[in-house]
């Protein structure tokens, strides 16, 4: 078995750490150039799908638990989680409409729309503090897990350097 | 663990075919007569170029303050987030939540 399926939560935190790398450079067109936004995004789906892949546990099991027993703050996830995902398609999808560099040169070229252009700039401005909430909701898995890793790099440190002094 | 790597194929499918199918409906809304009266709106506004005292900012921040923007616009509602769900955490169960 690869080494990565065994170490699922460190997979998953290194992964949605490239996510978040993506985003922030994806949604900054003024700092990158059009050009590299478009690029971009169009990379941050790889990652996006595979921040998908890592979660699909709690994605199948949590909804289906949404009208029995599921606290508030679950229930609320579940909703929230919901918006981001529907509100991602709609900047991507959005954005590949407004397209100016990456869909000509891939050979299709789109007539620019003031609805969908509106609509890109309006949505990935709401993604933002959608992003930030959610970020905030799974808080304490982001701490835990940051914890283990560099408490785990610490002490394979404090080892080598134990080993070293015996030298 | 096993299950990730047996129903990858299975899972990216599903992952796949639900946001083409969400992107499509949301897709439909462009045909809609609310986004017509939304080009209507846009039409009419005309185009009236970009605020003329961008000229005087020095070029290093018109770098930097897109990149803040994000910063600030997804870090502050974190924070304000996780203030929020720390005291939630703390108040829900004395309210029986």
């Amino acid at each position: 078995m690869f080494k990565w399926l065994t170490q699922l939560h460190k997979t998953r935190y290194i992964f949605d750490l490239i996510l978040l790398l993506f985003f922030i450079l994806a949604a900054a067109p003024q700092t990158t150039g059009i050009a590299v936004h478009e690029w971009v995004s169009f990379l941050y789906l790889v990652p996006f799908a595979i921040h998908l892949l890592l979660h699909w546990d709690w994605i199948i099991a949590v909804p289906k638990r949404l009208f029995s027993r599921l606290g508030t703050e679950h229930r609320f996830n579940v909703i929230w989680d919901s918006l981001l995902y529907i509100l991602m398609l709609v900047v991507t999808l959005s954005g590949i409409l407004v397209s100016e560099v990456a869909m000509p040169v891939l050979g299709i070229d789109i007539a620019p729309d003031g609805f969908w252009s509106m609509l890109h700039h309006q949505s990935s401005n709401l993604i933002m503090p959608i992003l930030g909430i959610h970020l905030a909701v799974h808080w304490q898995w982001i701490v835990k897990i940051s914890k283990k890793l560099f408490d785990r790099k610490k002490a394979k440190t404090a080892i080598i350097v134990s080993a070293g002094g015996i030298q | 663990m096993n299950l990730l790597k047996k129903d990858w194929q299975r899972r990216t499918t599903w992952i796949v075919f639900i946001s083409v199918l969400t992107t499509l409906a949301i897709g439909l809304v462009g045909g809609t007569d609310w986004a017509d009266g939304f080009r209507q709106v846009l039409e009419s506004r005309g185009e009236h170029g970009g605020p003329e005292g961008l000229n005087k900012v020095p070029m290093i921040l018109l770098f930097v303050i897109p990149l803040l923007k994000v910063l600030l616009m997804t870090g502050v509602p974190m924070t304000l987030g996780i203030g929020l769900a720390r005291g939630w955490r703390r108040f829900a169960p004395r309210l029986g939540r």
